[in-house]
């Protein structure tokens, strides 16, 4: 349905260091609801803008329904955004607003009310009508906008950061609605969005992107589960992952990673390839796939308990080794059945294959493949 | 409570000392325009000029109806010539990236800052060699050329606050640069445009140093103009009541206006020439 081929986007063709995309490539099929997640600068919005006709690309190609796009003006493009400050017409009432790209569409006024009230209804804002923007709650202007992108039935409905300025109670509803509504509709939907929890909840497909790249583009259990490189790795989850610095190491027929504190065997099925041995790794484990101990075994770490955190649905430890000298901090998820006092020294282990090995390049690649 | 009554009678005994000589201003501007200057009885006799052409000073003045309607012309061609150029040029200015921009910008103040009485010798040399002189084209030209940039500067400041959302939102629902500037931007910054319209139907209706300069046809000026030809003639004022009656018909629209439209001034302050 759409495809960004190579994209690059520069913003002033002088300077060097102002490439706001470089080099994107990415396929969404019809229907699908797709994710741009990433931090601040990383080039979401300015694809997304490109996506809409509002900037052009510096280069590469972008397709929708096998027909090049890249000069084709915003108006022509069949597309329907929300706006972060969702920019609804303030001088028009919320049926005009509403009514309004079916109006420049040269449609007759009766039938675009008529539409705009079939729309409302879907986003149960029809007794909204005949009020002005100013007059609504920001949870109203947002449904409103929603409406405006959907009355025309878009081929694409692209919204940006449309929940930024919700409520967080609020944006969990909307949330929901949004992606009821996409499904119902079936509209190829594309969000960008810094909010990674937006991100995994609502969409089929997240494209995790940095400095203009996608770092990764998956489902969004994949992309915890298997996070492609150490970008995704740690900026996904919350809280983030602990990186623990290790080196690979062969005994006999088995391979393990050694760390300043404890030792880790890679299990066989995802054996590393030989020139990896004796090099420098990072080690990821997410604070959750960390557990106590009861019984302090051969494999378990000693740490000692520098912080607790309350969560409301779980306890947040930060932990220390005692004497400071492998300076390791590892956060540790846990309930909040356990009693634990701080500068309590516990055991603690790891689940079963629930790690991530990044090697030491500037890519910072998954060396692991569980399945 | 008393202490109350005490400020309240402070700022209100302020207030009166401050504003009694303007308020007897006034009340002399209507007694002289309404009172016989010898005889001290009330008398309309000083309103004849709405009626019929009057002698002053030993020339007939023209009928003031014509002048009115001369007046309300020309100050009606400034506002739709300046607005209908402001407006598009301040869009210009704040949203497009076009090569000159900045030097283009740079001399729109270079023109704000010039006492247009500076260039008046060079302006009348040029009219003169345009055969321009004694025409309101000519007139109107001088005259837009020195308010157009302040008018430019104000938009420019509107149409800053127009967030891109709203003109970008405007493009993806179907419309082009052109139709969004005329659907979106222009009710967005109405308020804008309304205060400049009242700038430059003030300045228009005040003008009468450009006349004074350009026009030696009588019928063809305006009021200010006109007034402006009673108190200078001859250099001496021979008939106050005739004066101040003449001001007065002058000046009461203004005050009407000024009046209805008093809303959109205060307005400059919060919309408009807030970013450079």
């Amino acid at each position: 349905m759409i495809s960004l081929v190579n994209i690059v986007k520069d913003y002033d063709g002088k300077q060097m260091g102002s490439r706001a995309v470089d080099g994107l490539n990415l396929e969404i099929a019809k229907g699908e609801f797709v994710a741009l997640l990433g931090p601040s600068g990383c080039g979401k919005t300015t694809t997304l803008m490109m996506l809409a006709g509002l900037l052009k690309p510096t280069s590469g190609e972008i397709y929708f329904k096998d027909k090049l796009v890249n000069h084709v003006e915003p108006k022509d493009r069949n597309i329907g955004m929300v706006f972060q400050s969702y920019a609804l017409y303030p001088h028009l009432t919320v049926r005009d607003n509403i009514a309004f790209p079916l109006r420049e569409r040269k449609m007759a006024k009766k039938e675009a009310y008529e539409r705009a009230l079939a729309t409302s209804k879907i986003l149960q804002i029809d007794h909204l009508l005949d009020r002005k923007p100013s007059q609504l709650s920001g949870g109203q202007q947002q449904r409103v906008a929603m409406a405006r992108a959907l009355s025309k039935d878009p081929e694409i409905l692209l919204l940006d950061e449309p929940m930024s300025n919700l409520d967080s109670r609020l944006k969990l509803d909307v949330r929901d609605e949004i992606r009821k509504i996409q499904r119902k509709l079936g509209v190829t939907t594309i969000i960008v969005t810094h909010d990674q929890e937006e991100a995994l909840a609502i969409s089929d497909r997240v494209a995790i992107l940095n400095g203009g790249k996608i770092q990764q583009y998956a489902p969004p259990n994949e992309l915890f589960n298997h996070p492609a490189n150490l970008f995704v790795g740690s900026f996904l989850g919350n809280p983030p992952m602990n990186l623990i610095d290790g080196v690979v190491e062969k005994r006999a027929d088995e391979q393990w990673v050694k760390t300043k504190l404890f030792e880790l065997q890679i299990p066989q099925p995802c054996r590393l390839e030989e020139q990896h041995i004796g090099k420098a790794v990072k080690l990821g484990i997410r604070p959750h796939d960390l557990f106590i101990a009861e019984q302090p075994s051969e494999a378990a770490i000693r740490l000692q308990i520098d912080l607790i955190e309350h969560l409301g649905n779980g306890q947040l430890i930060k932990l220390t080794d005692r004497d400071g000298q492998a300076d390791m901090m590892i956060r540790l998820l846990t309930d909040n059945e356990k009693q634990l006092k701080e500068r309590e020294m516990i055991s603690i282990g790891i689940k079963p294959n629930k790690f991530h090995l990044f090697d030491m390049t500037d890519e910072g690649r998954n060396l692991l493949q569980f399945q | 409570m008393s202490t109350s009554i005490a400020k309240k009678l402070l700022v209100h005994t302020y207030m009166l000392l401050f504003t009694m000589p303007i308020i007897g201003m006034i009340i002399w501007y209507f007694l002289s325009a309404t009172l016989n200057g010898t005889t001290g009885q009330f008398t309309l006799e000083n309103f004849n000029f709405v009626k019929e052409p009057i002698e002053y000073a030993g020339v007939v003045l023209p009928a003031i109806w014509p002048i009115v309607l001369n007046t309300l012309v020309y100050s009606i061609l400034i506002v739709v010539i300046e607005v209908g150029i402001a407006v598009p040029t301040a869009y210009a200015f704040s949203r497009l990236d076009f090569t000159g921009k900045l030097a283009a910008m740079k001399f729109l103040f270079l023109m704000r800052s010039f006492p247009g009485i500076t260039l008046i010798i060079a302006t009348f040399f040029i009219l003169v060699q345009m055969n321009l002189v004694n025409t309101y084209l000519g007139v109107i030209l001088v005259a837009i050329t020195g308010s157009l940039p302040g008018r430019v500067y104000i938009m420019k400041g509107f149409f800053d606050e127009v967030p891109w959302d709203l003109e970008w939102a405007a493009m993806v629902d179907g419309c082009s640069r052109f139709r969004a500037l005329m659907k979106v931007l222009v009710p967005y910054v109405l308020p804008g445009i309304g205060a400049i319209s009242v700038f430059s139907f003030l300045g228009a209706y005040g003008e009468w140093f450009l006349f004074k300069l350009f026009i030696f046809d009588d019928n063809m000026l305006t009021l200010a103009g006109y007034l402006s030809r009673l108190v200078t003639k001859e250099n001496v004022i021979l008939n106050y009541g005739l004066i101040t009656a003449i001001g007065l018909f002058y000046t009461i629209p203004l005050v009407i206006f000024y009046i209805f439209t008093q809303k959109i001034f205060l307005k400059i302050n919060m919309g408009g020439a807030k970013q450079v």
